[in-house]
């Protein structure tokens, strides 16, 4: 019966064989792709090829297919519909089959349909792309092209603050959180060239500081998806050079960057960092902050800022970073506390070294990190003389 | 630089606060985060944890500040700076009206977990050393939350009442704990105390307690003027309370309630829902159920016939004395003078089908009440009267319920029992039972009030009069009448003297008098008559008794005619009739004509001698001469005829005069009865 179904549905024109491949699809990948009689061998290379020909149009024999800008909307619609009916389990299977394959141009197609998935609240497709971020590398290429187009078209092409945006974290808190991770890697905040745009920080602390569970959405899932990446190393980044990045562009003359919206940038991360102990705080307390930061990603930050640190600072500047080497303290602090991390003594003296060396004397970091390197003792309050 | 070494000379903890306070106001990010961090590094600092809660007070963050509060009092529970924070919530809450920081405190506190509640105001009372305080406390804490009433309840009522004995008042109800018992406490637990055991026991207890409080409370002497320092002080000491706190609204009303409540708790057999009705229809209601209850006459009933007769008594009672003495009760009497419940005189006590007895049967034995046209509401003023007299016969139906009405009675003030005396006088007066209701009159305390006197001495007069000791009692009326100037203008009764017709039995009959000259003289006068009328019947009447009557009966002219012609009738039986004043108080033309017509052939040929110099003597000076008659009929022809055309003395006048001048004949007529 299904032997025939190539045949059947190059005789069918658009959009009645997207349809049908489709409902094929899902239909196939719901019984557990059963043998197609009569077509033993090939049965994947069939079902790829469906799904190449009548889903992506991308023809590997023949001329391409081109569809026009309705039809694509079209196309994109179907899709959803095609998640949002699915069986659960054949969802991310479907997702894969589709979107699987590494470096193959589907990115495009893929942003088009996450943003018709955000503004529609399809939550299957958010969802299976949050996974399938979180499989690859925040870093991978495809996931970076993603988030890039992302940011570009909410952040910085759309002039207001966009609603799908705001509400994205209650529609889908963990495609939210993996957005968040792969946009701190996207935009490091180390210098001018990794600025992050004004508006996604400023969406990225409204969502972290309204939700606290929003950055450990990866974490849960790490039981069925082993791979895992956590917003929270990247946003402390944020946090932590945050300040003297901005110090150090205000001072330059030649900056693209205005005042105000140096201001609003130092704010939104004050915000933020609030936000992130809360997050560790909140997350403790239902046993969920493992793993959100590690000790070498402190570390990280640690030598990050010391990269930014300039000797012979201004005066505000050596303000700047001592707000910077506190936030670090303090993230270093309540993580630590709430075990959120595992102590690592190697590291945290690493951090110590760094900071006695390179970094200028901070009372709250040398207070921190004393604390943790007497593991297990509590901290002697340093008594007045 | 002097800022750097004084921050380096604080301690760890104290720099921490210091830079979170250290922040704007435009950043309240760092400052959280700083604290969060210093908690974190110093989780044992109430210091640190304090903070914390004031920005979020600050921010006016209930749900955090509540957080961080509940906190604190779990890990720090013996901070003094935070038992004062949590006395400033709970004094927020006893605030009538309410800031913007109060409501907040309000919030804090509604947001916090019932038990921290508890524990915050138990601790708190706990700290607090006057009992009324504490009490008050606990009182607003159980009103605002009242599923604290469960466990607290009961407590707050054994410390009530502990206290109230302790403090020595307790022989006054209307004190501060009693107030505070009755009219908050009780109906709270009995509300809102959902399953809570109540003994029942003590529910009875309440209930006397509460019935004590009401009736003392609607009984005190009101007066409002202000008192000297010295005395407001010593009310002050007394009531714990300020005056405005001790008013109580609708006191009768919460009474009645407290009953309905404490009535559903014992499952007594009563109408569904009678809480929500109005007082009126609850008052009917329970009056009805008290007449079914009654007749049905079961035992297991007995508590609630007492309770519910008990308390619809002194409703009723309270309501008939506050009306019948206008200024001694703050009951809102409508009436500026006394009303005086006195018999009505119709002729049954020669009648020998007189009910003497005490018990009650059945309702046409119950005698009528004529009331005065000029009482206000005189309808509400006899309802509450019979309504309290059935109670009344009901609480003394039985030895032991008497036993329980008197325990009940017991802790009065003396206010209220002079109220219940009044009430009982007139009740002793309503069954005929004069003797108790004169024993009782005299031991009514003196007072200042001249009117009440006036009604007192009336009452003791009809009391004397059916007791037949008549010279005591016109005594008295005589002193009435004396005492009463001569301005008063006269006036027409407005009862029907029994003299006009005879009454068509002997049922018992009463009036109810306004004391006000212009009911209280026509009333004498009628008592006056009415007794020398039953003289008349008498074998010792005599000719001044006679004419004693036929100058009463003047003064209301023509309604005593009938009387008048039994007593022509009389004279013509006796075939003369000697009363030598005749002419210093008769004037009475139709009167004057009768006599004139009694002298002749047709009139009866009666022999008169009522000329001011007695025809006797003057016979017997003119012993020798015959016809000398004849003068002397002359003479009193004339004399009739001056008396017609001189001009008449108007009636009071007349009256006083007659009374005043003839005191001891009057009283003379009942010597030996």
């Amino acid at each position: 019966m299904s032997a025939d179904i190539l045949s059947r549905l190059y005789r069918l024109n658009f959009p009645d064989c997207t349809k049908e491949a489709l409902a094929f699809l899902t239909s196939f990948i719901s019984q557990d792709c059963p043998k197609i009689p009569g077509l033993n061998a090939n049965t994947e290379q069939i079902i790829v090829e469906i799904c190449q020909e009548f889903v992506l149009f991308k023809s590997a024999r023949g001329p391409q297919k081109k569809l026009n800008a309705v039809q694509e909307l079209h196309l994109l619609d179907m899709i959803c519909t095609c998640f949002s009916e699915a069986p659960e389990k054949s969802k991310y299977r479907i997702f894969n089959l589709m979107f699987g394959a590494r470096g193959d141009g589907t990115v495009n197609l893929l942003t088009k349909l996450l943003s018709l998935a955000m503004s529609v609240k399809c939550i299957p497709v958010l969802f299976c792309a949050a996974i399938w971020m979180q499989e690859r590398d925040s870093l991978s290429p495809d996931v970076k092209g993603l988030t890039q187009r992302l940011v570009s078209d909410y952040c910085i092409l759309y002039p207001e603050q966009s609603t799908v945006f705001t509400t994205l974290p209650s529609v889908s808190p963990l495609f939210a959180c993996n957005l968040v991770t792969a946009a701190t890697s996207l935009y490091s905040f180390a210098g001018a060239d990794s600025l992050p745009p004004l508006t996604l920080v400023q969406h990225v602390s409204e969502w972290v500081y309204k939700d606290n569970t929003m950055c450990c959405e990866s974490l849960r899932q790490a039981a069925i998806h082993s791979a895992y990446t956590t917003p929270v190393p990247g946003l402390t980044g944020w946090c932590v050079r945050g300040p003297l990045v901005c110090c150090q562009l205000r001072e330059k003359s030649d900056s693209h960057i205005g005042q105000a919206q140096i201001d609003l940038m130092l704010s939104c991360l004050d915000k933020l960092h609030l936000a992130l102990l809360q997050s560790l705080t909140f997350t403790a307390s239902v046993n969920l902050s493992p793993g959100l930061i590690s000790a070498s990603d402190l570390a990280h930050i640690a030598q990050t800022l010391q990269v930014v640190f300039r000797p012979n600072p201004s005066k505000l500047e050596s303000l700047a970073c001592n707000t910077a080497l506190e936030r670090l303290a303090q993230i270093l602090q309540v993580a630590s506390c709430t075990r959120t991390y595992i102590a690592d003594r190697g590291k945290i003296k690493e951090i110590e070294t760094l900071a006695k060396l390179k970094l200028p004397y901070n009372r709250l970091l040398t207070m921190v990190l004393s604390n943790q390197l007497q593991s297990g003792r509590p901290y002697q309050s340093n008594t007045v003389n | 630089m002097a800022n750097a070494v004084v921050e380096q000379e604080l301690s760890d903890i104290d720099w921490l606060v210091m830079r979170a306070r250290s922040f704007p106001k435009s950043d309240p990010f760092s400052a959280k985060a700083w604290l969060i961090t210093a908690k974190s590094l110093f989780p044992q600092s109430f210091v640190i944890q304090f903070e914390s809660y004031l920005v979020e007070k600050n921010a006016k963050n209930v749900d955090e500040a509540a957080r961080y509060l509940q906190d604190m009092l779990q890990t720090f529970p013996n901070e003094s700076r935070l038992w004062l924070e949590v006395h400033s919530i709970l004094e927020s809450l006893q605030k009538e009206t309410l800031d913007q920081k109060l409501t907040f405190l309000t919030d804090l506190f509604a947001a916090l977990p019932t038990s921290t509640q508890c524990l915050m105001v138990l601790r708190v009372s706990e700290t607090i050393s006057d009992v009324l305080e504490r009490c008050q406390l606990l009182l607003l804490a159980m009103k605002k939350f009242p599923n604290l009433v469960q466990e607290h309840g009961l407590k707050l009522v054994e410390m009530l009442v502990k206290e109230e004995t302790n403090s020595g008042i307790v022989n006054n109800p209307v004190n501060c704990y009693r107030k505070l018992l009755v009219c908050d406490v009780m109906p709270l637990v009995l509300q809102k105390g959902g399953h809570l055991e109540v003994n029942m026991f003590h529910l009875y207890v309440w209930l006397q307690r509460a019935t004590e409080f009401y009736v003392s409370y609607v009984s005190q002497p009101h007066n409002h003027e202000p008192t000297s320092e010295a005395e407001t002080s010593k009310s002050r000491g007394l009531t714990g309370l300020s005056e405005a706190e001790m008013q109580v609204t609708d006191p009768w009303g919460n009474l009645l309630r407290l009953l309905l409540l404490i009535g559903q708790r014992l499952k007594w057999d009563m109408e569904l829902d009678l809480v929500n009705k109005t007082k009126d229809c609850q008052i009917q209601s329970l009056q009805h159920q008290l007449m079914r209850i009654k007749s049905h006459g079961s035992d297991a009933n007995s508590k609630q016939i007492l309770h519910t007769a008990m308390v619809l008594f002194v409703h009723a009672m309270v309501n008939y004395v506050s009306n019948l003495d206008a200024e001694s009760s703050l009951a809102g009497s409508a009436h500026l003078v006394p009303i005086v419940l006195v018999e009505g005189l119709s002729s049954r006590s020669n009648s020998s089908s007189i009910n003497k007895s005490k018990k009650p049967k059945l309702d046409c034995t119950y005698p009528t009440i004529e009331t005065s046209p000029n009482i206000i509401s005189s309808a509400f003023v006899l309802q509450s009267f019979e309504t309290a007299v059935r109670c009344y016969e009901i609480l003394n139906s039985t030895e032991e319920m008497k036993f329980e009405f008197y325990n009940l009675c017991q802790n009065w003030r003396k206010e209220t029992k002079t109220m219940l005396l009044y009430f009982q006088i007139d009740m002793a007066i309503y069954q005929a039972n004069y003797e108790e209701a004169i024993t009782l009159l005299l031991q009514l305390p003196v007072t200042a009030n001249p009117k009440m006197k006036v009604r007192n001495n009336l009452q003791l007069a009809c009391c004397y009069f059916y007791h037949k000791q008549y010279s005591k009692a016109v005594e008295l009326i005589l002193d009435l009448l004396e005492a009463i100037p001569l301005t008063a203008a006269t006036s027409s009764a407005w009862f029907q003297g029994d003299s006009a017709e005879d009454k068509s039995d002997s049922a018992h009959s009463l009036f109810m008098l306004q004391c006000v000259d212009s009911e209280i003289i026509p009333y004498c006068i009628q008592f006056l008559i009415t007794g020398l009328k039953e003289r008349t019947l008498s074998p010792l009447k005599t000719d001044s008794l006679l004419a004693h009557l036929i100058i009463l009966l003047q003064y209301d002219w023509p309604k005593g005619e009938f009387l008048f012609c039994e007593v022509i009738s009389i004279i013509k039986k006796q075939g003369s009739f000697t009363y030598n004043s005749f002419f210093s108080y008769v004037h009475q033309v139709d009167i004057l004509e009768e006599f004139a017509f009694l002298e002749t052939g047709v009139g009866g040929l009666v022999n008169l001698d009522i000329m001011p110099n007695s025809t006797k003597v003057l016979a017997q000076q003119r012993t020798v001469t015959r016809g000398v008659n004849k003068g002397v009929k002359e003479d009193f022809k004339a004399t009739l005829e001056k008396q017609v055309a001189s001009v008449m003395e108007p009636n009071h006048i007349l009256l006083h005069r007659f009374l005043k001048e003839e005191r001891t004949e009057i009283l003379n007529n009942f010597v030996g009865s």
